[in-house]
C-alpha cells in the first residue's frame, strides 16, 4: 500500500501564513481603532486556522462586495506525473481527465466504491502527462488508526505495478491566496499585470472560468486560476512559499485599499453559500463517506456517467436507476438552524447541513420570513443561510421530471419549519420560520464575462 | 474575566444570588467565543424550570448554544432589553447582559455549581 500522505500531527498545524496573519492584525486594529487581541482560531483539517480577524465574521462576510482575501494554505495541492498519469487519474475520478485540455481546471468528487464521498477537489492539467490536484485540508493524512487515508494514497493504491505514475504533496511549496469579489480583477492586475488574466490561446482576450496560467514574477513560478470558493469573480492564487509573507502583505494591503479584507472561517463559510441557486457544498457538512452525492449540485460537471468506469461508479448508477429522490435545497431562516430537521406541513424533507448568519441577504428576501425577530428586518437586517439534503421533493416537478424552482413569476419560495429533534428524530420545541429559495440568496457571478468588472 | 461573587457552571452560565432569588447569564469567556450575538431567546415569565433544562438560546453569528438552567425554580423576570440589543450580553456579560431572574427553588442545588476559582480553572484548561 503507498504511504505517501502525512502522519497524523500530534497538534494543529500551523500555515506557512500563520505569523504574518498576526502583522495583518495588529495593522487591522490600528487601522480601525480597535484593541489589539490575538486571532480567534478554531481547528480545521488539522490546522489552527483563523476564524475571524480584527473584524467581525459579518464584517469579514459582507468584503466580498468589493474583495475578499482568504488564507487558504490549509489545503493541499498533490501532483501526479509520468506517462500513465491521466490513465490513473481517469480510472479513479469520476472526470474525464483524458479529455482535460492544458491550462484547463476541472471540479470533481473523490468516491468510495460503495459512492460515499473521500473528497471533492479541482484537477488542473499543467502539462500533457503533469497534474496538479487541489484537495481539502486534512486530506493529505494517512493514520489508519485513525481511519484517515490521504487522497494521495487513494490514488496511487490503484496504481498498477507497471504504470508509470509518480505523485508528490507539494503543498510545502506553495501558498494558496484566493481573491475574490469583483474589486479581485484591479487588485490581480495591479499587483502582476494584465496579462496574468489573459486567455493563455488568445491573449486579446480574458481567461475563461475554470482555466489557470502560470506566470513569471520577479524570478518566482505563480499559478493563477480562474476559479473559487465564493460562485463571484475571482482567482485563485499559487505563491511560491520562499516569498509567501511578502506578497501576502502586498496583496492584503491592496485589498484594505480597496475596502476589502482578509477574510477568515466563518466569513469563507458564509461566502460560499450565499450566490448561486444552492450556494457551494463542503466536505463534512454536506458530502461524507456515508453519503452518495447523487443529484448534489455541479453532479453533471464533476461526475461523467458516460465514462466506462472509475471508483464508485456502479453505486451511483445503482442510484439512478432506483430513481433516487434526493437533493440540496437553500432555504433562508430567521435563526441558524444547525442540525434542525425541515418541516412542511407537518411532512419531514429533511436536514440542514450548514446554517450561518449572514449580512448578504437581500432585504426583500428577509422580510418575506414574516420573522417577529427585530435581527431579520430592516435595511440592515440578517438571516441565516443555509444548506439541506432533502429525500422528499417539495418542488413540483415539470414533464421530465425536473424540479420546477423557477418560473416565469420568478423563484418558486416553499416556506417550511425547521425544528429541533430528539433521539427519537421527532420534531421539539419552537420552530424557526425558514424558506426554500428557488435561486439562493445572491446571483453567482463567478461565471459571467470579466468585463462586467474591468473597468471597476 | 471571571467575577469574584458569583457561581459558574462547566458549560459557562453564571448564577448571582440575591437574597431567595437569583440572575442567571452566560460569562465573558463564553460571549467571547460565541463571538457577535445576534438573537436571544428567552423563556416565559411565570416557566418553572428544572435545573440542567434549557432555559433558552443564544445565537451568534456562527453557531447557537443552548442555556441550561443552573438551578431550579420560577422565571420571575427576563431580560427584555436583549430583544432589541442582544450584543449587551458581548458588552457586558455579568452586568446589564443578565438573562433571567428566577426564585431558588433549592439552595442545595447552588452546591453543585463551580466557585470562581474552580472557573477559572476550567476556562483555563
Amino acid at each position: 500500500m503507498s504511504k505517501l500522505g502525512f502522519n497524523f500531527p500530534k497538534k494543529p498545524r500551523k500555515t506557512a501564513l500563520y505569523e504574518v496573519e498576526d502583522w495583518y492584525q495588529k495593522l487591522l486594529a490600528e487601522k480601525l481603532g480597535r484593541e489589539y487581541e490575538p486571532i480567534k482560531r478554531s481547528n480545521f483539517g488539522e490546522y489552527d486556522m483563523a476564524v475571524n480577524y480584527k473584524t467581525s465574521v459579518l464584517e469579514e462576510s459582507k468584503a466580498i462586495e468589493k474583495v475578499a482575501i482568504f488564507n487558504i494554505d490549509h489545503m493541499a495541492q498533490i501532483r501526479f506525473t509520468g506517462a500513465d498519469a491521466a490513465c490513473l487519474l481517469d480510472k479513479v475520478l469520476p472526470a474525464n481527465v483524458q479529455s482535460m485540455k492544458i491550462g484547463q481546471c476541472k471540479y470533481t468528487i473523490l468516491l468510495k466504491e460503495d459512492g460515499g464521498v473521500v473528497d471533492d477537489l479541482i484537477i488542473m492539467r499543467i502539462a500533457e502527462a503533469d497534474f496538479i490536484l487541489v484537495i481539502n485540508a486534512g486530506h493529505d493524512i494517512t493514520d489508519l488508526e485513525k481511519g484517515m487515508k490521504a487522497d494521495i494514497d487513494y490514488i496511487m493504491d490503484r496504481k498498477k505495478a507497471d504504470e508509470d505514475v509518480q505523485a508528490v504533496d507539494i503543498s510545502d511549496q506553495v501558498v494558496k491566496i484566493d481573491i475574490q469579489g469583483p474589486l479581485s480583477y484591479k487588485l490581480v492586475t495591479s499587483l502582476y499585470g494584465n496579462s496574468v488574466v489573459k486567455n493563455r490561446r488568445k491573449p486579446q482576450k480574458n481567461m475563461r472560468f475554470f482555466t489557470f496560467n502560470e506566470f513569471e514574477y520577479e524570478g518566482h513560478d505563480y499559478i493563477i486560476s480562474r476559479t473559487g470558493y465564493t460562485n463571484r469573480w475571482g482567482w485563485e492564487l499559487y505563491v511560491p512559499a520562499a516569498v509567501a509573507e511578502e506578497q501576502f502583505k502586498r496583496i492584503v494591503k491592496g485589498a484594505l485599499e480597496l475596502g476589502g479584507l482578509l477574510v477568515g472561517l466563518g466569513g469563507r463559510d458564509e461566502n460560499r453559500i450565499s450566490a448561486g441557486d444552492v450556494g457551494l457544498p463542503l466536505y463534512g457538512n454536506e458530502y461524507d463517506q456515508q453519503h452518495t452525492p447523487t443529484n448534489c449540485p455541479l453532479f453533471a460537471a464533476a461526475i461523467d456517467m458516460t465514462k466506462d468506469d472509475f471508483v464508485g461508479k456502479k453505486a451511483l448508477q445503482a442510484d439512478i436507476e432506483a430513481g433516487v429522490d434526493k437533493r440540496m435545497v437553500l432555504i433562508i431562516s430567521e435563526g441558524i438552524a444547525v442540525n434542525r430537521g425541515v418541516y412542511k406541513d407537518g411532512k419531514r424533507l429533511g436536514s440542514i447541513t450548514s446554517s450561518i448568519t449572514s449580512p448578504n441577504v437581500p432585504q426583500e428576501k428577509r422580510e418575506f420570513l414574516n420573522s417577529k425577530r427585530k435581527s431579520v428586518n430592516g435595511a440592515e437586517g440578517t438571516a441565516a443561510i443555509g444548506l439541506a439534503w432533502l429525500y422528499h421533493n417539495p418542488y413540483q416537478v415539470d414533464e421530465n421530471g425536473k424540479d420546477i424552482t423557477k418560473t416565469e413569476a420568478g423563484a418558486v419560495r416553499i416556506a417550511v419549519e425547521l425544528y429541533r429533534e430528539d433521539k427519537q428524530q421527532l420534531p421539539t420545541g419552537k420552530p424557526l420560520k425558514g424558506y426554500i429559495s428557488g435561486d439562493g440568496v445572491n446571483p453567482a457571478t463567478a461565471p459571467k464575462p470579466l468585463r462586467h468588472i474591468q473597468d471597476l | 474575566m471571571v467575577k469574584e461573587d458569583l457561581y459558574y457552571t462547566e458549560s459557562h452560565e453564571w448564577v448571582r444570588v440575591e437574597g431567595n432569588d437569583a440572575y442567571i447569564g452566560i460569562t465573558d469567556y463564553a460571549q467571547h467565543e460565541l463571538g457577535d450575538i445576534v438573537f436571544v431567546e428567552l423563556p416565559e415569565v411565570g416557566d418553572e424550570l428544572e435545573s440542567g433544562e434549557t432555559l433558552g438560546s443564544i445565537e451568534a453569528v456562527k453557531a447557537v448554544e443552548d442555556i441550561v438552567s443552573p438551578i431550579s425554580g420560577e422565571v420571575l423576570e427576563i431580560n427584555e432589553a436583549l430583544e432589541d440589543k442582544p450584543e449587551i450580553i458581548n458588552q457586558d456579560a455579568y452586568d446589564d447582559g443578565w438573562l433571567v431572574k428566577m426564585t431558588i427553588s433549592d439552595k442545595d442545588e447552588l452546591e453543585n455549581l463551580l466557585d470562581a476559582q474552580a472557573y477559572k480553572e476550567l476556562i483555563e484548561e
